[in-house]
Formats: structure tokens, C-alpha cells, sequence
């Protein structure tokens, strides 16, 4: 602190001096003048790197004798306060964590996903791998044998070490409130400020409460402050770029965004702050003159290798660990295509013949997602036709089931020897198996989508031929190799089929037919030839008895295509989760609840004999955070207007663009991560304001040491430091008061009714 | 940051600024104009002479330059003595301007009456000035001004107000209707924004050639051209969006003069505009929008200024903010306080309103209602956030579920609208056994009670079986179930709920009070409300909206009110309910409200329609109109589009460029006329980004014709441009670019007026202007060359034969329909009948009333029906019958 306040007071008097010196600036930037650790709490904001050189190499003699030792005490004293943060958190977030023995809220979805990892089947959900991939391998530490099925709510069965489980996830939590420290520190704060922020966020109930469960965002948080940390250490080092200290945060910038990106789509984000700041910075760099060409270059392509091309590396390689992890069948793999599927043991698609013949039982599987297989029943279209239906159907049975024969007049004659195979461009009819009606279209207009022709089940095999039933298969994509005739093989060739009459070609809407045919998805003829990709089919299953099984290698398909199939999965099922706004959920809330804490959400049942867990944040960090968000902003408005009048308030340039900069990480990073959720048409909850939360903590810790030194003219001035202490304080106290909500309470919820500070907290049911 | 920096510093008055430093000013500061506002810039300005110019202006151009320009034009703009000189147009270019509006008048006028027939959306807008004359409600999604200028028009043509515009292709001469006079007015408002967009830029800063060119290219272009003949309100819209950009750019002709008659006229006219084209359709935001950046830019500017006192600046701020916010919306209100007053008659608009808003309508009597609502009485029961009508059940059943009577909400108020609310069988028990069992009992917050309907019989039932269209599994199908005679069982009983009452009548929260009191009706088994969501029965269901009985619902679509209130026992002096009567705010807002919950639901898709991105290349017209051998298809001249959109382009890059090069230390004069680039193109082109971009966000369905507005700043921004970059050039150059391009112009608007004018054609003529496979205008309609007899041109119109297609083509009747042919002209893939574009036609059939039930032929189904309930209730024991499905459920 004394530092602070020596270099504040050796930097006016030679204002006047540095101005000229300012203006005559060296060429390049100054090598760097202190080792990493020595410059930890000597701010660049208060030092103007480039202008001020002068004037410190004057002050030197003066400047060194005494900072030089409270340099290193101010060594321990950070490290001190990092310990110090790091003990409370993991105290707060290891205390009682096996007190409730169920499954809490979404522990249920998160724990399983990680059981599926120890079991190696093959589950589809809407986030990344990576944080699913590190609570199966807790899980695996464990020992878990993968019996237990994570149902909500149900109590942990003695072999199931949950305790390790959330110990192992919480410990992610323990790591956010020194990296808080350590970046406010990165930022230039004093140490105070820095030790308001760790312990804003070390005790915040609600980023506590989320770390002690085996939830995903406990690791999002601690990788979104990966992050912002080596964005910080970025910062720190942007007048020095190159050097060793540079490049290490550089690459450590990188890292984590891939992590974060990998844990939830939410980090995405974080990416999105410091694809901004660089994109600045690089701005910057770009109006100094002296900086040659090929310095710029390097400036480009270090950034675009660390900053893109790392991350990109480390979110696929997620995905291969995850490919390769859960080789067997599973509940996800209606999500992937056929192919894919036929790579999964026990998914029933191996061991099939490869190329399809006539006279091969065949189902036909549409490339829209929702679509399933090629369907008939018995039942007709109740107008139209009124002839058989035909629709789309996910479940797998034997009406699904179609039988390529030669078109009405040809037939066929199959033996071992000779086999006659389908190729590109035949003209087949499509016989379904259990009615034995032919695949057939004609102009009647489509039930649903009434501006393209009807699909029916039409004659009985070859007894009422009819041209309509005449279908030509066009390959459009093939997948496995050596197939110079063009065969349609199955699953690995990706065809259309098109009406030979009608020019038109089979195609899954993606809409739902009426009750009449038990909701299954409409097939019509489309004679727009909207040539997407619901109008792509493939073979998934195929029984030719005289044809030999594929061999396994030539169904595969390759990481690329089913990274991209799984992402654009992940981004539908995403995109699904779209609440009903007339319903009430007691769940969900909305982005303008949050930062207001308008909602508290129950995590498990409320029984009163049961521990429960209520999700709250601490109203000190939480309110006073949403007023710093909010005031400082305006703080900001002020002093442009005032700059824009030409008043100067600020004795030194640097100090002006350093709050900028700072308040543009922070604040930057509060809005980047709230204010895409009011875009999002998705179902919102809580806990997607945490990351946010961080970072308005630390800017509120930023903007009272700020604010309070353009009052009190000094850094750490007694008010400011009283402030500070009172809000930390404030904030302990509040923590411990509303401590039963974090670390669960088996009594009832009423005995908490003091806590119910606003009418809208569901602490307990008013009706009761 | 540091560049800001840099700048600041640099402005410091006094300073002895270079070359440099004096354009990073002028650049940055409210000397950008090249309006000096400050002592400051003159300085600046002073000093740059220094860099080689002497003259007397804001920009190097060399005297030669500007000697074909009236200078007068440029004064305002110019620095030195001149500045403060008033805005003015010579004589010349009064007389330039003359000749150039009776050209225009030729063009725009010429076969005004062509074609006698109802075209594209006259189909609305000529039938909403009738209802205007008749003075009968109706909703449209757009605000009124426009509509009540056809109106007004129609008045003084003569108009009656009777024919009814129902579909293209209706002939105008054999219903007698002034169908010239209503056309008349778009065509007077689209020929006014050639002399419009002469003074916007002249006002600009722009020579006088650049303004004759600017408005003969307005002129000659043929989608404004189209779209200002025939009874639409984008020519309105156009027209007020012109002014206002005039008045603007007036208004900062007179920025050296604050706050005198000129500056205030100007700034108020801009306003009041602004409200004008916002009351015409809502594109108007953008307008505002556009109004507001500039306005933030120049105010953000004027805060640098130092010679502005703070005092002056407030002025300054408030001066703004009433002109430009202020009266804008008194000028919205003003023309719904018309539209309101004018439209004093019910009519078919109603159904879109809440009662409050009906009852203010003639021949609305939703009247008085005894306000206490006791056990016993029989009531009608609005809902209430939709105002799709009253609860309601009819004999007919439902097809799916339990296949009982259907309960529905139905628009119109009929006797299957009343419901008889009664006791449970308990309490009814427990009251005939006290002490006075015919005293009249309020029904209260908490009650449980059930409703029978009055005319079946039936009770208002749910249970757990999903509703027919909702087939959410947290919805349960709300049914009539039981039959006269029968006492119900538990699924009958419902929880009655107040959750809002008039604040004036502190007891209507309390107590259950006709109109005033809000409440829910909460199943008392299944603990779900009953709810609707506008969702449309099928066909079985007569169409009318659904009922159902939600689990966790939100507020607003569960509540009802109790609108009629029968009951024989009332006193004759017992209070009475009626509906609060609105304010003309409260109307506007709602009015509002639905208009934008219509607009967007206008997603239905059109044969015409387009997306914004395919706007500025043109990739596809739209078919207005058309008959035997002629067609009407909106399609603009495609050397101004694909130009103006070049012209904003090159602007955008121009800044990017320049903003990268600032930055590196170049500071950029673009042959000097950075500044006036910056406040002339740069203000168009900042209009046309926000009139064209925010399309991109609007799901509804879109048309070409919405781009015009962003089209005619786009033209400005062209000619702007051309005139700033073409100073340098040698006089006899630039005069040769300028008529290279009006030429072309001209060259296609000729060829293209055939399709603007609708009239006749050759079938090689049209092949040949097909520039984009996509323009889809039926060449095969027009005769070929010399092959058949063309129809005789002229003003006479032409009496419509049954229409006769050429060769191959099918029959249609006169609408337009897209047709594909193939290569030997036949038409393949006729598409079903062209339907009109109908913007409501979806909230329409929600609001139509639905069919009539034939009552007879219902009541021979009734004993039927009766028989099937009986039978069920008699197999499975009565009471249980319900509770019987749901544990099956259960334990599936």
C-alpha cells in the first residue's frame, strides 16, 4: 500500500515534465523493467509504461530504498492473502458436503451423463463433453461400477461414494476466489480492493451452493476465471508483448478458452470478452507508428494460433475423448446418423450386407432429425386418396420394413451366384413388407403440407401395377470407399428418392401428422424439389440372406462429420428447450430476476424431514454488485461529457485509459455473459447468471477502490478502506445468516421465515 | 482510446494548429459540416489556407469548379464571409426545377386511370376508405393517417363508401366508383417527391446540376413510380419520409442561427413530419431513428463546442426533444383522436378490442349488468387477456379425449354463452337445511362452485384426458358432461379465484362482482385453471377456440370476467356494473398493442413475399395486377437500385478505410470533401442502414415495397456522392457521367414503364428486359410482334372480356399468380387459385363468427348423446367415472 501511495506522490509534481516527455516517446516499448513477481503490485496504471520511464529512472534512488522491502513483504502478503482466500473456500465449500444423501437437482442429468462415461454408452445431450467428461472420471476414481442410475431424488446407494464425487467438483469451486484475487491484482488494484473481491466471492451463497454438487457449472465458473485471469495477465503485459511472461499468459488465454468452451456453450462468451479485448488491443497497436510490419504480423499470428487456433484444438479433442470413451449403444443414438450408429457395439446395425439387391428387406431412414424411419400401417388417410399412409416413425418395428423390388413388369431372379444389386439412377418400387403396398404418390396435395403431393401405400405387390409406384434412387453422397458401380449400399450411401411421373421427390416435412395418424411425422412428395436435406434417405437396416456381412471397417464414420452432426444436435436440442410462456415453472426464471434476486430456487424436495438446499445469492454481493454494474456506467457517462466539454479531470492520461481498459474487462466481461440471455429463446435459470456474477463482484471490488480514489484524491484513503471493510464484512455476515440455505437444513422451511426477504422467495409454501 | 486522446488534446484553442491538426478537427468536431459554428474552427480553417486554400470555401475545390454550380447552393456550407448567408434557391433553379416537375407530372399522371380495375392491396386500403366514410370500425395493422388521406380523397371524388373492393381484378367503371380521384392523391404525393428531394439536396450542400439529376432520377424510377399510382400507403409514407429528411436538412442550413423563426420552423416541421410518417405506417420508427442518431451525433458535437454556454446547450436539448419527441407523438395521438372520432360506428374491427374499447363505439350496448354475482345466477363469462369471446358449449361433442359436449370460447354473445354458477351438492345440502335457504348468497373469494350450462345441461367438466389441440401433458380437456336430471360428480367443482378487482370498488376482490373483478377458475380435483390460447378447434369443432384446464399457468390467460349477470331475485336498486370507459391514451395504447400483436403474427406465407437481403440487387418484383395482355408488376429501374446500393457500399467502406487510415496517421481530405461526404451521404446512407437492416429482425412476411424508403435515401446518397467526387473532374466529364446516367435512367423506365403503366406489350420486348432470371412478369401474357392485334392503347379504359389467356397460359383469372413455364411455354405447376394477399385474414377467421349450429339438427342428436353418458355413467359407477381413467393413467 505504502508503495502505492509513493509512486501516486512522486508521479504529480512531474507532470509537466512527463508531458514532454510524452510527446517525444521512445521508439519501441522499454524492455521489461521488473521480473513478473517484483511488478505484481506495482500497477501499470499508475506507472505509464512508455512516458513515465523517464521520470521513474530520475526517481529511482529515492523510490527503491524503502519500496524494495515492502516489495517483498507485499511477495508474502499476496501470497498470504491467496492462502488465506483459499482456506475459506475450501471451507466453505467442503463443509458438510455429503450432508444430503440424494440426488440434488441437476446432479440427476450430470451424475448420469458421467456414469455413462464409466459405462461407455452412447448419450446425447446439449453441452460440450468436457466438464461430463471429469465427473464420470470422479466417478471412476470412485470405483463406481456404473449399476446406480442418478434418479432425481433418490438416495445414494452405500457403494456410490458421492461425497468424493462433489468433493472432486467442489474443489473446482475452492479455486475461484484466489483467481479472483489474483486477477485484481493483474488489473492493478490495490491489494485491498483485490482481498474485497476474493471475499465477495468466496462468500457468495449462491457460487457456493452450485460448487458443492456434481454440477457442470462449478467447472464452467472456475474455467470462465481461468480466463479472465490470464486475460488479466494479457493486460498486464500488453507494453511488453513477447517477452517470456507475455506468452506464457497468452498461451494460458488460450487454454482456458478451450476449456471453457468445452465445459458449456456458455464460455463461449468468456471467448467472445477476449476476442473483443484483442480485437482492441490489436486496434491499439495498429495507430502506433512505430511498430514495423512485421511486428504487426506477429502481433496477428500469435494471437490467431493462441486465441483460435488452441481453443478449436482442445474443444474437438473433447469431443475425440468423448467419441472414443462411449463406443456402445446407448440412449443417444437416435441423435447421430445410421452410420455412426452402425459403429456403436450393440446398436444391431453390424454384421449386415453392404450392398443392397433386389429382393433385400430394407428400412429407409430420413436425414431429418425428427423423422425416424419410413412408416406404414394399416390405417388410410381419412381424406385425400383415403388410401394407405405413409409417415415417418422413430420407433423400431416391423412396419418399417420395405422390400426393394424391380418396377411393375421386370422381375427378378436372385441365386449366391447371381445377384442383381441396386445402383444410382434405378427405377425400383418400394413394397411394404407387412401390407404389402407399394410405396406410391400422386397429385392429390399432401395432408399437412398441402402444397405438395400425397405419399400412400397403394396395390398389392404386383397386383394393381401402377407407374406412380416407380421410384429412381439418386446418390447424392457416398461414405465408404471402392464402389465404382454406384451401388446402394447400406447406411454409408446417403440417396434421394425421386417419383419417376412426377418428377418430385420423397421428403420428410418435419411436421406432425393429426391424431388419425397417431402424430408420426408427414412424408410427402415435394414438387419444389427443395433439394434439402430432408429429402436424403439411407439404408439402416438390411436383411439379404444371401448376401455376406460387411466388413466392420467399411462402416465408419469419420470424427469430423460426427462432431459436426453432434454439434448441430447439441445446438437443436438447445434450441428445444423452449418453455411454454403460459406455464409457470418454479425452476426457470428470467434474466431481469436475476441481478435483482427477484427468485431463490428450491434444488431438491421440501420435505421437512429432508436436507434441503435452497439457491440463493448473497444479497450484499448480489445488490451491490447490480448497483456498481449500474452506477458505473453512469460514473463513466459523467466524466465523458465532462472530457467532451474539455475539462480534464484526470492529471494523468494513462490513469483515464487504464480505467477504461480495466472497467472494459470487468464490465465488459458482467454484460457479455447477462446480457445475450435476454436474446436467448431458450428456458433460463439461475444459476446461467453466475459467470456474470463474477465478474460484477470483482468490478464492484474495482469500482469502490476507483471511485474512492477520485473522491479522496488517494489510494486507500481511510473511507475508502472502511468501505471496503464494511462491504466485506457485510457480506461474511450475511453469508453465515443465510449459511442453512447453502449447507442444507433438515428442519422445516419455516423456521427460515425470517430469511424471506422478499414475497416472491419461495422459501416455504405460504398455503402450508 | 488513445486516439480520442490525441484529438483532445490537439483541440485545444489557441493552439497554433497545422494542416494536420485542423482537418483531425473538423473531422471529429461540429465543424465537420463545413458549418462553422465556432471561432474555434475558423481558425482552424484560417490556418488552412495555409495548405493552399484561398478561397473562400469550407473545401479545396478551385474556383473552376464550381462556376457551373449556382453558388448561392453552397453558401450556407462556405466558409468566410459568405457563411452566414441564408439558404436559398436561385431563380434559375426555381425555373430548372418547374420544367422538371411538369416532365414529372407527365410521367407520374399518364394513365392515371389505367387500369379501371382494383389492384394488389387496393383491395384493403380503397375498402378501409369506405369504412372510413361509413364511420364503421375496423382494424388494420398499420396507423390511420394514410388510409384517412384515400378517405378524404374518395370524399372529394365522390365516393360513396359502397363498393367494397373485394378482390383484384373487380372493374371500378361498371360500380361507378372515383376510383381517379382516390388515385389521384398518392399520384400528387409521389410527384412532390421530385421537388422534395431537389431541395433536400440542395440543402444538402449539393450544386445544382447534382439536384436536377437527383430529382429527375426520382422521377424516372418506376418502383416509386408504381408503388405512388395506385391506392397504397407506401406512397404516403414516402412522401412524409421526404419531408421530413427536407425539413431536416433545412433545419441544419439554419445551425448558425439557433433558435431563430427559420431554425424553429424548420426543426418544428421536421417533427411534426416525423409523427406524420410514423401515423402512416410504423416504418416511421426508422425514420425517428435516423432523426435521433443525427441528432445525438450533432448534440454530442455541439457539447465540444466551447463556445456554447451550458445554458444554451439546454436549450439546445430541450429544443430537441419537444420538437423531435414530443411532437411527434401529440401528432400520432392527434390522427387516432381523428380515426377514433371519424369511426364512431361498430363494426367489423370490434372483435379485435376489449370490451371497455367496444363500449365506446355506437350500437356497442354491452350496458348495465347487476354488479353482485350470487349463487344462482345465471352469467356470461368473458376471457379476458384474449378477447376471443365468452365461454361457451353448444351440442356437439368433442372427436377426441372423452368425447363429451365441447366447451369453447365463442365471439358472439348467444344463449349457449350462459352458464347457471350453483352450489356443490354438499353445500347446496347444507344451505336448503339453514335457517334461510332462499337468501340470496354471494359468491366469494374461495368458493367452489359449479357451473351448469343453461341451455344443455351440461356441467363445465375436466379430467385427466388431453384437450384436442394442446396435447400438453400438464393441459386437461375441460368438457359439458352430465345431462338434466343428473347431480354431477367432483370433476364438476371449481375453486373460484379473484385475483383483481377494481381499486375504486375495494370489495371486488373479495367478492365475486360482475365485470369488475378478475378471477380464475381453479379445478378443484386436477388443481388446474381454466385457460385458453386463441388455439382453433378443427372443423368438428366449429372452429370456434379452445378450452382447457392448465396445471401451473401463468396469470394473464387463465382470467374471466363475468360479463351479463341474470339472476330473478336481484332488487330492482341492487348496484349495477358497466364497463369503464377508456381514454383516448388508453385507446391508442391498445390499439397499439394489438396492431403490433397482429403484425407479427402476419407470418403466413405469400407467393410475393421477400426477404431484406434480396432487396437492394432487386431479385424479384411483385405482381400487382393483371389482365388479358397487360400486367402491373412492381419492379424498379435497375440502374438506381444496383447503383444507390453501390453508392452506400463504397460510402461504408470509404469510412471503414478511412477510420484504419486515421488511425495510422492519414488524414484523408477525399479531394476535400470529406466533411460535406460525412454530412450529406453519410446522413442518407446512416437512413438507409435503418430503414433496411432492422427488416432483417422482423419474422413477419416482408415485401419489396418496403424497401422504397430505404431506396430513396439511397438515391440521395448516389446523387450526393456523385456530385462530391465528380467537382474535380473537368466541367464537360461531369456533365457527361450525369447525363450518361440519366439516360440510362430514362432509357429503362421506358422500358419498363409497360409493366409500371400496365399497358400493352410485345412478348420479345419483355423476353428481352428479363435482366434476372427471377424477375417473374409473365412474358407470355403480351403478344408477340406483330402477331396479334395489340390492344388499343389509351385513356379509355378497357371493359375487361372474360379473360382471355394467351397461348397455353391457364386461366387465372386476372390475379396474379407466379407461373412456371417450361421452355415451349406451357405452364407447368399451376399453383393452386392465387389468393389475394390478406393481412388478417387469420385474426379474421378467429374473430368471424363462427357457423351457425342448427340447434334442430343438434337437439335430434341430444337423446343420443344423453343415452351414451348414461350408459358410460352406468357401467362405471356415476361420480367415479373419471377418477377411473386417471388412476389407470397412473399406473401406466
Amino acid at each position: 500500500m505504502s508503495l502505492f501511495e509513493q509512486s501516486e506522490a512522486g508521479g504529480r509534481p512531474n507532470r509537466s515534465t512527463k508531458k514532454v516527455a510524452g510527446d517525444s516517446k521512445p521508439g519501441s516499448p522499454p524492455p521489461p523493467k521488473y521480473s513478473e513477481k517484483e511488478s505484481l503490485f506495482t500497477s501499470d496504471n499508475l506507472d505509464d509504461n512508455d512516458s513515465d520511464m523517464p521520470v521513474r529512472r530520475e526517481k529511482a534512488p529515492k523510490s527503491t530504498a524503502v519500496p524494495r522491502q515492502s516489495n517483498e513483504w507485499q511477495l508474502n502478503q499476496y501470497w498470504v492473502h491467496i492462502a488465506v482466500l483459499t482456506l475459506f473456500s475450501a471451507i466453505t465449500r467442503f463443509y458438510k458436503i455429503g450432508f444430503s444423501n440424494r440426488v440434488i437437482f441437476d446432479e440427476a442429468h450430470h451424475m448420469g451423463f458421467g456414469g455413462k462415461y464409466v459405462n461407455h454408452t452412447f448419450y446425447h445431450d446439449v453441452h460440450p463433453p468436457l466438464a461430463k467428461m471429469l465427473i464420470g472420471l470422479s466417478e471412476a476414481l470412485t470405483g463406481f461400477d456404473g449399476s446406480f442410475d442418478f434418479k432425481s431424488g433418490s438416495r445414494f446407494p452405500a457403494n456410490v461414494n458421492y461425497t468424493f464425487m462433489r468433493l472432486f467438483n467442489a474443489s473446482f469451486g475452492v479455486t475461484l476466489a484466489p483467481m479472483a484475487y489474483a486477477t485484481m491484482a493483474s488489473l492493478g488494484c490495490s491489494p485491498n480492493a483485490a482481498l474485497l473481491a476474493g471475499l465477495l466471492v468466496c462468500f457468495d451463497n449462491a457460487l457456493c451452493t452450485i460448487s458443492r454438487f456434481a454440477l457442470l457449472d462449478a467447472m464452467l465458473l472456475c474455467f470462465t476465471a481461468m480466463s479472465v485471469l490470464s486475460l488479466s495477465g494479457l493486460y498486464k503485459y500488453r507494453n511488453q508483448p513477447f517477452s517470456i511472461a507475455w506468452f506464457k499468459w497468452l498461451l494460458a488465454t488460450g487454454v482456458s478458452l478451450g476449456l471453457v468452451a468445452s465445459a458449456k456453450w456458455v464460455g463461449f462468451l468468456a471467448v467472445g470478452l477476449v476476442g473483443l479485448y484483442t480485437l482492441y488491443e490489436l486496434y491499439d497497436i495498429f495507430g502506433q507508428k512505430e511498430v514495423s510490419l512485421i511486428s504487426h504480423l506477429w502481433h496477428w499470428t500469435t494471437r490467431v494460433v493462441a486465441l483460435v487456433a488452441i481453443p478449436v484444438a482442445i474443444y474437438m479433442l473433447c469431443f475425440v475423448v468423448h467419441f472414443n470413451l462411449l463406443y456402445k449403444s446407448g440412449p443417444g443414438d437416435a441423435e447421430m446418423d445410421s452410420l455412426f450408429q452402425a459403429g456403436l457395439q450393440g446398436s444391431g446395425l453390424q454384421n449386415q450386407p453392404l450392398d443392397v439387391a433386389y429382393g433385400s428387406k430394407i428400412t429407409l431412414k430420413s436425414a431429418h432429425p425428427g423423422a425416424g424411419l419410413l412408416h406404414s400401417h394399416t390405417d388410410a388417410y381419412p381424406d385425400g386418396s383415403k388410401q394407405q399412409q405413409i409417415t415417418g416413425y422413430s420407433h423400431k418395428d416391423t412396419n418399417n420394413d420395405w422390400i426393394v423390388k424391380k418396377i411393375h413388369g421386370q422381375s427378378f431372379g436372385n441365386t449366391t451366384e447371381t445377384i442383381e444389386f441396386v445402383r444410382n439412377g434405378d427405377i425400383v418400387r418400394l413394397v411394404h413388407e407387412r401390407t404389402t403396398r407399394n410405396l406410391h404418390s400422386h397429385s392429390v396435395a399432401g395432408h399437412v403440407s398441402k402444397r405438395d403431393w400425397e405419399v400412400s401405400g397403394y396395390g398389392l405387390d404386383g397386383t394393381y401395377p401402377d407407374a406412380n409406384d416407380h421410384w429412381r434412387v439418386e446418390v447424392v453422397e457416398e461414405l465408404s470407399r471402392n464402389n465404382p458401380e454406384r451401388r446402394l449400399r447400406t447406411l454409408a450411401t446417403r440417396f434421394r428418392l425421386r417419383h419417376v411421373n412426377q418428377n418430385c421427390v420423397l421428403r420428410a416435412t418435419g411436421k406432425s401428422l393429426p391424431q388419425w395418424a397417431w402424430r408420426q411425422a408427414e412424408m410427402v412428395c415435394d414438387r419444389r424439389n427443395h433439394l434439402d436435406e430432408n429429402t436424403l434417405w439411407n439404408v439402416e437396416n438390411h436383411v439379404n440372406p444371401l448376401l455376406p456381412p460387411a466388413k466392420s471397417d467399411q462402416l465408419r464414420s469419420s470424427f469430423l462429420r460426427n462432431f459436426v452432426r453432434l454439434n448441430l444436435a447439441m445446438a437443436r436440442s438447445n434450441n428445444a428447450l423452449t418453455p411454454d410462456k403460459d406455464k409457470f415453472d418454479a425452476l426457470s426464471s428470467s434474466p431481469q430476476d436475476w441481478p435483482v434476486m427477484r427468485l431463490g430456487m428450491r434444488m431438491c424436495g421440501w420435505e421437512d424431514g429432508e436436507v434441503k438446499f435452497w439457491l440463493i445469492g448473497n444479497p450484499v454481493v448480489w445488490l451491490v454488485s447490480t448497483l456498481a454494474v449500474v452506477l458505473g456506467p453512469i460514473q463513466m457517462l459523467y466524466y465523458v461529457v465532462r472530457r467532451q466539454r474539455g475539462l480534464c479531470d484526470f492529471a494523468r492520461q494513462n490513469e483515464w485509459e487504464t480505467h477504461l481498459y480495466v472497467s472494459g474487462i470487468l464490465w465488459g466481461g458482467w454484460a457479455l455473459h447477462y446480457l445475450p440471455f435476454y436474446a436467448m429463446g431458450r428456458v433460463t435459470y439461475q444459476h446461467h447468471y453466475f459467470p456474470a456474477l463474477y465478474f460484477a463482484a470483482m468490478y464492484l471490488a474495482y469500482l469502490v477502490e476507483w471511485s474512492g480514489r477520485r473522491i479522496a484524491g488517494a489510494v486507500n484513503s481511510p473511507s475508502t478502506r472502511a468501505a471496503m471493510l464494511a462491504l466485506g464484512l457485510a457480506a461474511i455476515a450475511n453469508f453465515l445468516y443465510f449459511a442453512p440455505f447453502t449447507f442444507g437444513f433438515d428442519y422445516a422451511a419455516e423456521d427460515l421465515a425470517s430469511r424471506k426477504w422478499f414475497s416472491s422467495w419461495n422459501i416455504y409454501d405460504a398455503a402450508k | 482510446m488513445a486516439h480520442l486522446e490525441s484529438m483532445r488534446y490537439r483541440k485545444q484553442p489557441g493552439g497554433n494548429a497545422g494542416h494536420d491538426e485542423a482537418t483531425v478537427i473538423s473531422g471529429m468536431s461540429s465543424v465537420a459540416a463545413g458549418t462553422p459554428t465556432t471561432l474555434d474552427s475558423d481558425d482552424a480553417y484560417g490556418a488552412d489556407g495555409a495548405a493552399g486554400l484561398n478561397s473562400d470555401l469550407g473545401y479545396s475545390y478551385e474556383k473552376k469548379d464550381l462556376d457551373f454550380s449556382t453558388s448561392s447552393t453552397l453558401a450556407p456550407f462556405a466558409a468566410g464571409d459568405r457563411q452566414h448567408q441564408r439558404f436559398c434557391i436561385s431563380r434559375n433553379q426555381w425555373i430548372t426545377l418547374g420544367f422538371i416537375v411538369l416532365a414529372a407530372a407527365y410521367v407520374r399522371l399518364w394513365r392515371l386511370s389505367n387500369p379501371a380495375q382494383v389492384v394488389f392491396d387496393e383491395v384493403h386500403f380503397g375498402k378501409f376508405a369506405g369504412k372510413y366514410l361509413n364511420g364503421t370500425y375496423f382494424f388494420d395493422v398499420h396507423p390511420p393517417l394514410a388510409k384517412m388521406m384515400f378517405a378524404a380523397a374518395g370524399r372529394l371524388a365522390g365516393y360513396d363508401g359502397v363498393f367494397d373492393f373485394k378482390s383484384i381484378g373487380l372493374d371500378y367503371i361498371a360500380a361507378n366508383v372515383p376510383y381517379i380521384g382516390m388515385r389521384l392523391m398518392p399520384a400528387l404525393l409521389g410527384l412532390s417527391m421530385v421537388p422534395i428531394t431537389y431541395v433536400t439536396l440542395a440543402a444538402l450542400g449539393h450544386a445544382a446540376d447534382a439536384c436536377a439529376l437527383g430529382a429527375l432520377l426520382v422521377c424516372f424510377e418506376n418502383a416509386l413510380l408504381t408503388q405512388s399510382r395506385l391506392i397504397l400507403l407506401d406512397a404516403s409514407l414516402i412522401f412524409f419520409t421526404g419531408l421530413t429528411v427536407m425539413f431536416w436538412a433545412l433545419f441544419f442550413t439554419e445551425s448558425h442561427r439557433p433558435f431563430g423563426n427559420r431554425w424553429w420552423g424548420y426543426l418544428m416541421l421536421t417533427g411534426v413530419n416525423l409523427g406524420n410518417a410514423l401515423s402512416c405506417k410504423w416504418v416511421g420508427l426508422f425514420l425517428i431513428a435516423t432523426v435521433g442518431v443525427w441528432t445525438v451525433k450533432d448534440l454530442w458535437e455541439k457539447l465540444g463546442d466551447l463556445s456554447i454556454s451550458p445554458g444554451q446547450y439546454v436549450r439546445h436539448f430541450v429544443a430537441r426533444a419537444v420538437a423531435l419527441i414530443v411532437v411527434p407523438v401529440v401528432v400520432y395521438l392527434f390522427w387516432f383522436q381523428v380515426h377514433f372520432s371519424v369511426l364512431h360506428k361498430s363494426g367489423d374491427g370490434n372483435a379485435f378490442m376489449s370490451p371497455e374499447f367496444q363500449n365506446t363505439l355506437d350500437g356497442v350496448n354491452l350496458g348495465h349488468t347487476p354488479r353482485d354475482v350470487y349463487f344462482g345466477s345465471r352469467v356470461r363469462i368473458r376471457h379476458d387477456a384474449t378477447n376471443a369471446g365468452y365461454l361457451h358449449s353448444h351440442l356437439s361433442n368433442y372427436e377426441t379425449g372423452s368425447k363429451q359436449q365441447q366447451v369453447t370460447l365463442y365471439g358472439f354473445r348467444d344463449d349457449n354463452n350462459y352458464w347457471v354458477l350453483t352450489r356443490t351438492e354438499a353445500d347446496e345440502e347444507a344451505h336448503q337445511n339453514s335457517t334461510n335457504p332462499h337468501e340470496l348468497q354471494q359468491i366469494k373469494d374461495g368458493d367452489t362452485v359449479r357451473l351448469l350450462h343453461w341451455r344443455t345441461h351440461r356441467r363445465l367438466h375436466s379430467h385427466n384426458e388431453r384437450p384436442p389441440v394442446t396435447t400438453n401433458d400438464y393441459q386437461n380437456e375441460v368438457s359439458g358432461y352430465g345431462w338434466e336430471g343428473f347431480n354431477g360428480d367432483s370433476n364438476d367443482h371449481w375453486r373460484v379465484q379473484i385475483l383483481e378487482g377494481d381499486s375504486s370498488i375495494p370489495d371486488s376482490k373479495k367478492k365475486l362482482m360482475a365485470i369488475h373483478s378478475k378471477f380464475r377458475l381453479i379445478h378443484v380435483n386436477q388443481r388446474c385453471a381454466l385457460f385458453s390460447n386463441r388455439k382453433k378447434l378443427p372443423k368438428w369443432g366449429h372452429e370456434q377456440v379452445e378450452v382447457s384446464c392448465m396445471k401451473s399457468a401463468k396469470f394473464p390467460k387463465t382470467l374471466w370476467r363475468v360479463e351479463s349477470n341474470i339472476n330473478e331475485n336481484i332488487p330492482a336498486k341492487a348496484p349495477l356494473a358497466e364497463y369503464r370507459r377508456p381514454s383516448l391514451i388508453e385507446k391508442v395504447l391498445e390499439a397499439t398493442a394489438v396492431m403490433w400483436r397482429v403484425n407479427n403474427g402476419l407470418t403466413k406465407s405469400h407467393p410475393y413475399e421477400s426477404r431484406p437481403h434480396t432487396w437492394p440487387w432487386m431479385r424479384r418484383g411483385m405482381a400487382f395486377w393483371g389482365s388479358d395482355n397487360r400486367s402491373i408488376y412492381l419492379l424498379g429501374t435497375p440502374i438506381i437500385w444496383w447503383l444507390s446500393f453501390v453508392a452506400v457500399i463504397i460510402f461504408a467502406g470509404v469510412q471503414v478505410v478511412m477510420f484504419f487510415r486515421d488511425r495510422r496517421g492519414f488524414h484523408d481530405r477525399l479531394l476535400g470533401a470529406r466533411e460535406r461526404y460525412m454530412e450529406s451521404v453519410g446522413f442518407s446512407s446512416v437512413g438507409w442502414v435503418l430503414h433496411w437492416v432492422p427488416f432483417f429482425l422482423m419474422g413477419r412476411q416482408l415485401f419489396l415495397h418496403h424497401y422504397l424508403p430505404a431506396l430513396w435515401l439511397a438515391i440521395l446518397a448516389l446523387v450526393g456522392s456523385l456530385d462530391l467526387f465528380t467537382r474535380r473532374l473537368s466541367r464537360k466529364v461531369r456533365q457527361v457521367i450525369m447525363f450518361a446516367l440519366l439516360l440510362a435512367t430514362v432509357r429503362m423506365y421506358f422500358q419498363y414503364s409497360h409493366i409500371a403503366y400496365g399497358s400493352p406489350w410485345t412478348r420479345q420486348g419483355c423476353e428481352r428486359s428479363k435482366w434476372l432470371k427471377s424477375w417473374d412478369y409473365d412474358c407470355f401474357r403480351f403478344p408477340e410482334l406483330g402477331a396479334t392485334t395489340p390492344v388499343a392503347p389509351g385513356l379509355k379504359p378497357n371493359v375487361p372480356e372474360v379473360p382471355m389467356p394467351t397461348a397455353g397460359a391457364p386461366d387465372i383469372g386476372g390475379e396474379p399468380v407466379a407461373i412456371v413455364r417450361n421452355k415451349n411455354g406451357e405452364a407447368q405447376h399451376v399453383p393452386p387459385p392465387a389468393q389475394n394477399f390478406d393481412p388478417l385474414e387469420h385474426e379474421n377467421k378467429l374473430n368471424e363468427p363462427a357457423p351457425e349450429i342448427h340447434q334442430d339438427h343438434l337437439n335430434s342428436n341430444s337423446a343420443k348423446l344423453d343415452l351414451e353418458m348414461k350408459k358410460k355413467a352406468t357401467t362405471v359407477e356415476p361420480g367415479s367415472s373419471d377418477t377411473a381413467v386417471a388412476t389407470n393413467e397412473e399406473h401406466e
